[in-house]
């Protein structure tokens, strides 16, 4: 990993814009990453989101396509 | 870590799920997937899915016996009629992809519809949730939670299965599924305008 991209910046997507996002693309054509602890994830996700706790999160990177857009949080 | 690992496109959710004011999916990952390998065929999920929009049917049919309300039991009647459709949708699915398909009769005879589309047990959760009935707020509520929690099992069954045709035919369930919480939400508004 370069050093740079730990400084790079991510786009922030507000809850009405993600709303928009995911009705207006077809289901398999992004990524919804729930990064958070499982019983997080048990409590409440966003439907359909992928469940990736950010201690695992390099180890399983490969089980992402990253052609697909990918909204975390 | 995405970006510097090629992903093109990385979003970060601001303010992350508490600002989240959709539905949301709750329970396990392995909720409801003991019905699901991960090597089944086209058939197989087809049927699988017939199952569970049937188990949603007979819930919300159900339900609409319980409800005092007319207005209420008109539209769980609605809702367990617009499965009927989803259903149909899953026939003809099931019709585009068998060689040698069975008629409907026969296809049906084989459906396990125990589940509903959440992964719960319909007769259950029609005991567990008679008071949801009273307005047709609280049934609508209750209606998008269940189409929620079905979306997110469909997408959890993507997940798990690894061939493609079967993931596209999950996937399009989970659209389906969208635009049902999408349709409910605009009922949901055109009730409390009354």
């Amino acid at each position: 990993m370069r050093l740079r991209n730990l400084f790079t910046p991510v786009t922030d997507m507000n809850t009405q814009q993600l709303q928009t996002f995911i009705d207006s693309n077809d289901e398999g054509s992004f990524t919804l990453l729930d990064v958070r602890q499982p019983s997080e994830y048990e409590t409440a996700r966003i439907p359909g989101s992928k469940l990736m706790p950010l201690p695992s999160l390099d180890d399983r990177l490969k089980e992402l396509d990253p052609q697909k857009p990918v909204i975390a949080y | 870590m995405l970006t510097g690992r090629g992903f093109k496109q990385v979003y970060n959710l601001a303010g992350g799920i508490a600002a989240w004011q959709g539905h949301a999916a709750t329970g396990p990952g392995e909720m409801g997937m003991l019905l699901l390998k991960g090597d089944e065929t086209p058939q197989d999920v087809i049927a699988l899915s017939y199952g569970l929009e049937e188990g949603l049917r007979k819930f919300y049919a159900g339900a609409a016996t319980l409800a005092i309300d007319p207005a209420v039991a008109q539209l769980l009647a609605k809702l367990a009629e617009i499965e009927i459709r989803h259903k149909q949708r899953l026939f003809e699915l099931y019709l585009a992809v068998e060689t040698t398909p069975l008629d409907k009769q026969a296809f049906e005879a084989a459906i396990d519809s125990e589940m509903t589309e959440g992964g719960f047990n319909s007769d259950k959760l029609l005991e567990q949730n008679q008071p949801s009935f009273k307005s047709a707020a609280g049934v609508l509520d209750f209606a998008m939670m269940l189409e929620a929690q079905a979306m997110d099992l469909y997408m959890r069954y993507a997940d798990k299965c690894e061939d493609q045709k079967v993931k596209a035919i999950l996937f399009k369930m989970a659209d389906e599924e969208k635009a049902h919480l999408k349709s409910l939400g605009d009922l949901q508004e055109k009730y409390a305008k009354r």
